[in-house]
């Protein structure tokens, strides 16, 4: 019954610990094809193995859910996000990375409307979050973030690459977009933190932790790209991207294992049909 | 922070005072600003005048049970409703025994802070039956009709 949550966080364990392997080699040895080969081989596979499997949770979770259920839209819309991803991330393995970053902004406008619908949810059981000021601490950073990147790419002069008008636009929105999620993530964490550790709870909780990781990636890749981080820290800002990842097919695992179990009564019945995820 | 919803409820469209607030005006507590907001707002005075009605009912003698039990239950929604919002308060975390069945089901798919709180609100001594309806609407929301129904059935027969 609890076997897919556990699998998926046990499977990024292991992937992290040969992650931390390959960047202790090269770190020792001074040669950077254990990396390279880390994230080009199993790194990727990962990605697009967990975007897989949170597509095909999410539509699981969406079919469960009857027509007129207020989440049913919701779970459509995150399933369509991580077709999106997976989307990018196919391209991304095979090498065409002009066009996987297009991916991204339509994946993440995709999970803004549907979590949109989760928190007018809470809002209407009476169970809706409000912002805090300790919240700035963690929203300032990306707005920070998303400030300087407009200033420096978007209306900087002689800001232009090879890539067409659309490329640059749709990848300038991704920014904006994420302070977006970040901002609905915090709500949703605020409104969900106060029930406790439900399966319900760990569905929007893991949520809410792929979101705040692809933030930390996208600060990392930003930090790194101005040479603020130092070089260990390098390495682990590109390994929270397979976090959130993990978190993104975890929610779902999350949310399917609560429908299940409410709607088979033996959980021998229950077990059976949770194998077969 | 009461007084402010208030003051915002008499002041600004498309905000409502807190269902407290609408309980206290059933039960007779005349505030103006719930009244001028009553003036104006439909939905609201339609929810003020189901809790009345429900409150006039309970005193009738004619249908004093189910009059009682439909004034019991509202207000176990109420109460329990309006007291999901805001911080846990750690110390009344805890599992009681009087609802073990429908306690459990809240702590397993949302949290043991959840199950608390509208263990602590919803007086178990009036029942189950009162009790399920209550927590339906959030199964409901997150599970879904089918899954909630279901899942109604089976706290309501293992508790009959």
């Amino acid at each position: 019954m609890n076997g897919l949550p556990r699998v998926i966080v046990l499977s990024t364990l292991a992937l992290l610990i040969t992650g931390l392997a390959a960047g202790l080699l090269w770190w020792q040895t001074g040669n950077p094809v254990w990396i390279r080969l880390f994230f080009s081989y199993p790194g990727a596979l990962f990605f697009v193995g967990a975007s897989l499997l949170q597509v095909y949770l999410s539509f699981r979770c969406a079919a469960l859910f009857s027509s007129g259920d207020l989440l049913r839209p919701a779970w459509f819309l995150i399933a369509f996000s991580g077709l999106a991803r997976l989307a990018g991330d196919i391209l991304r393995l095979f090498g065409r990375e002009t066009f996987s970053p297009l991916f991204s902004p339509v994946s993440m406008l995709s999970l803004a409307f549907g979590l949109y619908r989760v928190l007018r949810a809470c809002r209407q059981n009476g169970i809706f979050g409000q912002l805090r000021l300790s919240d700035s601490l963690l929203i300032g950073p990306v707005v920070v973030y998303t400030v300087d990147f407009f200033a420096t790419v978007v209306l900087a002069s002689g800001s232009q690459s090879a890539t067409s008008w659309v490329q640059r636009v749709l990848s300038w929105t991704s920014d904006p977009l994420l302070c977006v999620l970040l901002i609905q993530a915090i709500l949703i964490r605020r409104s969900v933190a106060n029930m406790g550790w439900g399966l319900i709870a760990r569905c929007w909780i893991s949520f809410t932790a792929a979101i705040f990781a692809t933030s930390l990636g996208d600060v990392g890749l930003w930090a790194w790209s101005k040479g603020y981080l130092p070089p260990p820290l390098e390495t682990a800002s590109w390994h929270v991207w397979f976090v959130a990842s993990a978190a993104f097919a975890l929610g779902p695992a999350y949310q399917l294992q609560a429908m299940l179990h409410a709607t088979v009564d033996d959980v021998r019945a229950t077990a059976e049909e949770f194998a077969k995820v | 922070m009461n007084g402010l919803r208030l003051w915002a409820a008499c002041r600004i469209p498309g905000m409502h005072p807190d269902i407290s607030n609408l309980l206290g005006w059933a039960d007779g507590e005349r505030i103006s600003a719930i009244a001028s907001h009553l003036k104006r707002c439909g939905q609201c005075r339609q929810q003020a005048h189901l809790i009345a009605d429900a409150a006039s009912a309970k005193d009738e003698v004619s249908n004093a049970d189910r009059s009682k039990e439909m004034y019991d239950r509202l207000q176990i929604q109420m109460q329990a409703w309006s007291c999901l919002r805001g911080p846990a308060e750690r110390g009344r975390v805890r599992r009681r025994q009087q609802m073990p069945r429908l306690s459990e089901a809240l702590e397993f798919y949302f949290g043991i802070e959840l199950a608390s709180r509208i263990e602590n609100a919803a007086r178990w001594d009036t029942g189950d039956a009162n009790v399920i309806p209550v927590t339906k609407p959030l199964f409901t929301t997150f599970l879904g009709k089918r899954a909630a129904e279901m899942l109604a059935q089976k706290l309501a027969g293992a508790t009959t």
